[in-house]
């Protein structure tokens, strides 16, 4: 999985937004809504986007159309596969509250709540 | 005078019984944040050693191969007694093949986890932009965190610039409200105790080779102690039954099929949440407490000390035995 910079990052969710494709102009106008932004910005974090392999286009008459390659869903199913497999092929530091558990662990983990049970609470 | 010898095989001591040593003074996370100090500071007083000895070679080498024969000189003379003085010159070549090798070694790792550190940073930074991502869309959790729609119960916090917790939404319903405080407290410290640094340190630490002994029981040994080190902030803030009833809430077996997302290679990660909850729930007497503590503070001085005394001592006694 690849990062997103920030203003890629908000092209790409109203990509998202949009149903997985759009045109430059087409999220130029979304993010005009709350932002002055120019065109050749926008354009140019596309093609970024574009080049990172985040995005496909298509030409449709003068313009590109650009469309997403993962969906919001499988991303975020990438994002926890990393998330949850970071001793292996992540690079990130995370710290779990609670790691994936072994059976041994858990047989551990029923052992010392059967003795608390069996003894007075504290 | 000095010995680059003599200050490598202190720090091979140190590899060999330091973990056993630190195993035992810390194994029950009485205080936790002193068993990583002990842990980090025994790791790094190798690596000291291992710079010291290089340095006082690269000394010795400047000024001049007389000197450095001096340097190796007890070594050769003791190894040469052993094989006979025929093979003096065969010892000697040997040793300084040895300690140039070690050298170079040095600047080996001291390179690899730089590099290690710089991508894990980056890999970290990669990470929080993906989360902030996949929430979107998603209404922030309780005091900022982001929440990322899956049915896999997980939190985790994410240090740097982005300084933030994620929770699956899985997570947040398994946990009442009080339990969520308390799991943000335990993330909390973890990232004011600037944990991901430490871990990252000593995994880093954990990939060398030579010393993986020490290092590699080091780096499970300081995240294990790390959690438990939170769990305790938490527990302060909100109770040592609602932090067990958290880990408890999110480490129960995943019910739903689709829930338990297949992880493969995951058994290592698993660490300690039995033990989590059992030091939590048996909290160890006054005694207990203050004997442990003597104990890792022992264990903490081990390494410094030892590799200490054979840089300090032995340039200061030459001249007497001259």
């Amino acid at each position: 999985m690849r990062g997103f910079g920030e203003l890629e990052a908000v092209v790409m969710d109203r990509l998202w937004a949009m149903g997985g494709s759009g045109t430059v102009r087409d999220v130029l106008e979304q993010l005009q809504q709350d932002r002055t932004i120019a065109y050749t910005t926008v354009l140019s974090t596309m093609d970024n986007l574009y080049r990172k392999g985040h995005l496909t286009r298509a030409r449709e008459g003068k313009a590109h159309r650009f469309h997403t390659v993962v969906s919001h869903s499988e991303h975020t199913a990438a994002l926890m596969h990393q998330a949850l497999n970071t001793d292996t092929d992540s690079e990130a530091v995370l710290t779990h509250f609670v790691g994936e558990m072994t059976d041994d662990e858990l047989a551990r983990l029923q052992q010392v709540l059967r003795r608390r049970s069996s003894e007075t609470p504290r | 005078m000095s010995l680059p010898v003599c200050v490598l095989g202190s720090s091979v001591v140190v590899t060999v019984a330091g973990a056993p040593v630190l195993r035992r003074a810390t194994r029950a996370g009485v205080a936790p944040a002193w068993g990583m100090a002990a842990w980090i500071t025994t790791m790094v007083s190798v690596l000291g050693a291992w710079v010291v000895a290089a340095a006082m070679f690269i000394d010795g080498l400047a000024k001049g191969w007389d000197h450095l024969d001096g340097a190796l000189g007890c070594c050769v003379a003791v190894l040469a007694g052993l094989v006979g003085d025929a093979h003096r010159g065969i010892v000697q070549s040997g040793l300084t093949t040895a300690v140039t090798l070690t050298t170079l070694a040095l600047a080996l790792v001291v390179t690899r986890v730089g590099l290690d550190l710089r991508r894990a940073r980056a890999g970290t930074r990669r990470h929080a932009e993906a989360a902030v991502l996949a929430a979107r869309g998603t209404p922030r959790g309780p005091g900022g965190a982001l929440v990322v729609d899956v049915k896999h119960r997980s939190v985790y916090c994410l240090p740097g610039r982005i300084r933030t917790i994620v929770f699956t939404r899985a997570a947040l319903e398994a946990l009442d409200e009080a339990q969520v405080a308390a799991v943000m407290a335990h993330e909390r410290a973890h990232l004011t105790g600037r944990h991901h640094q430490l871990l990252a340190f000593t995994a880093a630490l954990a990939r060398i080779r030579p010393g993986r002994r020490l290092f590699a029981e080091g780096a499970a040994s300081v995240a294990r102690l790390a959690e438990m080190a939170a769990d305790d902030a938490a527990a302060r803030r909100h109770g040592r039954e609602t932090v067990v009833g958290a880990l408890l809430a999110l480490s129960g077996p995943d019910r739903s099929p689709q829930g338990r997302v297949p992880v493969p290679g995951l058994g290592a990660a698993g660490t300690g949440v039995a033990d989590r909850v059992e030091r939590l729930l048996f909290p160890p007497g006054p005694v207990r407490t203050r004997l442990s503590r003597v104990a890792t503070t022992g264990a903490l001085l081990f390494g410094p000390l030892l590799v200490g005394s054979l840089t300090v001592l032995p340039p200061l006694c030459m001249p007497l035995m001259l």
